[in-house]
């Protein structure tokens, strides 16, 4: 409870209401920013827990701004000034509430709010502890320290962050790889413990620019990423012939199949009509289809078919006969010439159905997998198709096993979550629901597969699938279209999207939405060189609980 | 020292006259803090007016003594000082009984013809100390914007070390009490200041 005149005591409630914020007029000489946590009592051993999302100047009377004191350091206007302050003007706040937490640890989605005059303080450790509260036996990490109070550390369930798919949204150099990277560090760490290898839940990562292997590019040099951090609770594959890598993933001609190139539509990749008509010889040569277009002349059987009197018996009455126009077949072929002549990609059969047993065996044994692309890696084209294909087949693969379960827990697969990087080309608004990703975002932990999504365009998502993303990661962001589409819907959005717009281009996040009880505005654990994740609420704060790794966590949990 | 005392020659809550027994050439000062002593509690107040004439408005005064002084006048005519009177306005603006100082209007007026002296530093720092003594005054017709300026002044430099302070914690109560009328206020912190 709060205690009248202690030093956390920032001011008074003079208005406001339980949607619209409440106003708290700030003591003289009393500061609050944006994002801070304040608390103000309810009266029946419960306290209001909201956040600042705006600060104001404000004048008691009109006439204090209309004629305010004249320039100058003469005496009397210097006192006329320092007279006027928190009396004729003062500051204000807006606080949206958010909680009522009670003396126990009980807490709710706050329905009432202070009265009148009520006393407001600075939130403490004790009040976000009891908000914040994730059980001292279950499996968090640190989401980073609110801002402005350094000593007070937040965290995040695990299990409650991945029940639903999740997202990191910031512009370019803002910090989301290095986010992610803490955040799938604690998820492999707490995995580790996880008794069995049926509850771990593990990730698979499509590393775009290889952050998430060995190294992560970090400021002007490097830090040790999963790979070295974890060992062998992560498994290396790359589209690249590399050493170091547990397995390489080489895609075949035959396995490549037209829904697998449907998404890279949105990369102006392939047009609509190319794709109708992949789907067309899909249809009559199967997997063979994607050899068969860079052919010179068309397979016997379908020449046959639509050979002409005059014997002609190459592609043109073929494409004829199959409705595809000689603009449509050109581009066709240019494009499946360009993706064959990645090195990753090869005629005929691959290895690439053994790959994919090879990442669900790794994933359902424990292991996360990280897939590094190497040079493909700045072509997003390489990258969609691959995240594509294999999030399609793994998909489907735990579609299988959670069918096959049919409800027995015992039974059924280990939970997964897909990283993707660049989302919005995988999910935007015109390729969402022809994509694996919209369906796994709609389809929340159905099948136990979620998405954790990286993205710096979230208003180029679908808003289908951005509705169903349950806990939202936002770093800085300059678009206002942007903002809208991750604060749209929400309680107090008005007050989200001046927090958000306040963000530093670094080590500042707001992190809002399913796992957490409310709104944080939070710094990011420093990612030192010593980086090591954390373990469970009770062995952060007991150093000796967890040996080594504790000394190690210290400048990351204080 | 018995003739330079003022005594009270009419009392009300919000306000009390007193006069010396003769003219004075240096009375209590504009804004300066007197305490009646006499009766059941003391009643502070801050002078807010101060006029020297004849005792009897009917004889008015000549304007004689040709090159002389003021001074010169009245020692070459000693008969003229005990015609003539000083008498003071008083606002009052707090009480203090026994251990109590309250900034409010005193539950009665002070008594007719009681001693009226300069309130020690002691009761001013007590009567004035949270500025809530203004209230009194600036809802008196009788305080204008210098009397409340005098007065902040005077007791001001009771506070000896805190006077800034006190200033400050001052000009805002009046900041509170005059809110629309910031005019005001730089005048009367302009008074202040000065």
């Amino acid at each position: 409870m709060i205690m009248p005149g202690t030093d956390g005591d920032i001011g008074v409630v003079v208005g406001g209401s339980l949607t619209k914020g409440l106003e708290v007029r700030l003591d003289a000489a009393k500061a609050a920013g944006l994002g801070q946590y304040v608390m103000a009592p309810l009266g029946d051993g419960f306290d209001l827990l909201g956040m600042v999302t705006d600060v104001m100047l404000k004048s008691a009377e009109g006439s204090a701004t209309a004629w305010p004191p004249p320039s100058g350091e003469d005496r009397h206007i210097a006192l006329l000034r320092e007279v006027l302050l928190d009396t004729g003007v003062y500051t204000a706040i807006d606080v949206q509430p958010y909680l009522e937490v009670g003396e126990a640890g009980e807490s709710s989605r706050a329905r009432r709010i202070p009265r009148h005059f009520a006393r407001v303080a600075r939130a403490d450790q004790d009040a976000l502890t009891r908000a914040f509260d994730v059980g001292d036996d279950r499996p968090a990490v640190t989401l980073g320290s609110p801002l402005g109070m350094d000593d007070v550390m937040v965290h995040v369930d695990l299990e409650k962050l991945f029940e639903r798919s999740a997202g990191i949204f910031g512009k370019s150099g803002t910090g989301k790889t290095v986010y992610a990277v803490q955040f799938l560090s604690g998820l492999i760490k707490q995995s580790s413990m996880a008794p069995t290898k049926q509850q771990r839940t593990v990730a698979l990562i499509f590393d775009m620019h290889d952050d998430y292997g060995d190294y992560l590019k970090f400021e002007g040099g490097q830090r040790r990423s999963l790979k070295l951090l974890h060992g062998s609770d992560v498994a290396l594959m790359g589209v690249e012939d590399r050493p170091g890598l547990d397995r390489r993933l080489v895609v075949g001609t035959k396995d490549i199949e037209p829904d697998d190139l449907r998404v890279l539509q949105s990369t102006a990749e392939f047009t609509q009509s190319a794709i109708e008509a992949c789907d067309v010889l899909f249809d009559k040569l199967g997997h063979g289809w994607f050899d068969a277009v860079l052919a010179e002349v068309p397979p016997a059987a379908l020449a046959r078919a639509s050979e002409t009197e005059e014997g002609d018996a190459g592609w043109g009455p073929v494409l004829k006969s199959l409705d595809i126009a000689q603009p449509t077949w050109t581009h066709l072929r240019r494009k499946l010439r360009a993706l064959k002549s990645r090195d990753f990609v090869q005629s005929g059969d691959s290895q690439f159905r053994g790959a994919i047993d090879w990442i669900v065996q790794s994933l359902q044994g424990g292991q996360s997998v990280v897939i590094q692309f190497g040079k493909h890696g700045n072509n997003l084209t390489s990258y969609m198709l691959v995240a594509n294909m294999l999030s399609r087949r793994i998909w489907d693969a735990y579609q299988r096993a959670m069918e096959q379960a049919r409800g027995d827990a015992a039974k059924e697969p280990n939970r997964l979550v897909i990283v993707i990087e660049e989302a919005h080309k995988f999910v935007d608004k015109s390729m969402a629901g022809q994509t694996i990703f919209g369906e796994i975002a709609r389809e929340l932990r159905k099948y136990n597969v979620t998405l954790l999504i990286i993205d710096q365009r979230p208003s180029q998502i679908d808003p289908e699938v951005l509705s169903q993303i349950g806990t939202k990661f936002c770093l800085q962001l300059d678009s206002e279209a942007d903002v809208e589409a991750l604060v749209g819907g929400i309680q107090g959005r008005s007050g989200l999207r001046q927090v958000i717009a306040s963000l530093e281009s670094k080590q500042q996040a707001l992190v809002f939405g399913h796992a957490l009880p409310m709104p944080v505005m939070v710094r990011p654990p420093e990612f030192t060189r010593d980086f090591a994740p954390g373990g469970s609420l009770r062995q952060r704060l007991d150093p000796g609980a967890n040996g080594a790794a504790s000394a190690a966590m210290k400048p990351l949990y204080g | 020292m018995t003739i330079d005392t003022p005594r009270v020659v009419e009392a009300g809550l919000r306000a009390f006259a007193c006069a010396y027994e003769r003219y004075v050439e240096e009375p209590f000062r504009l804004g300066q803090l007197v305490a009646v002593r006499e009766g059941p509690w003391t009643v502070i107040g801050a002078v807010a007016d101060t006029a020297s004439g004849p005792d009897d408005p009917s004889r008015p005064l000549q304007a004689t003594g040709g090159e002389m002084s003021a001074a010169e006048v009245l020692a070459d005519n000693p008969h003229i000082r005990p015609l003539l009177r000083t008498r003071l306005t008083v606002v009052s603006c707090g009480y203090i009984e026994g251990e109590v100082a309250r900034a409010l209007l005193p539950p009665t007026p002070p008594p007719l013809l009681a001693r009226v002296e300069a309130a020690s530093e002691p009761e001013t720092v007590r009567i004035t100390g949270d500025g809530a003594f203004l209230a009194l005054l600036v809802g008196a017709p009788q305080c204008d914007d210098a009397v409340l300026a005098a007065t902040i002044r005077s007791a001001a430099a009771a506070h000896g070390a805190g006077a800034r302070e006190f200033t400050v914690v001052a000009g805002k109560e009046l900041a509170r009490l005059l809110k629309a009328d910031s005019a005001r206020l730089a005048s009367i912190i302009r008074g202040v200041a000065g």
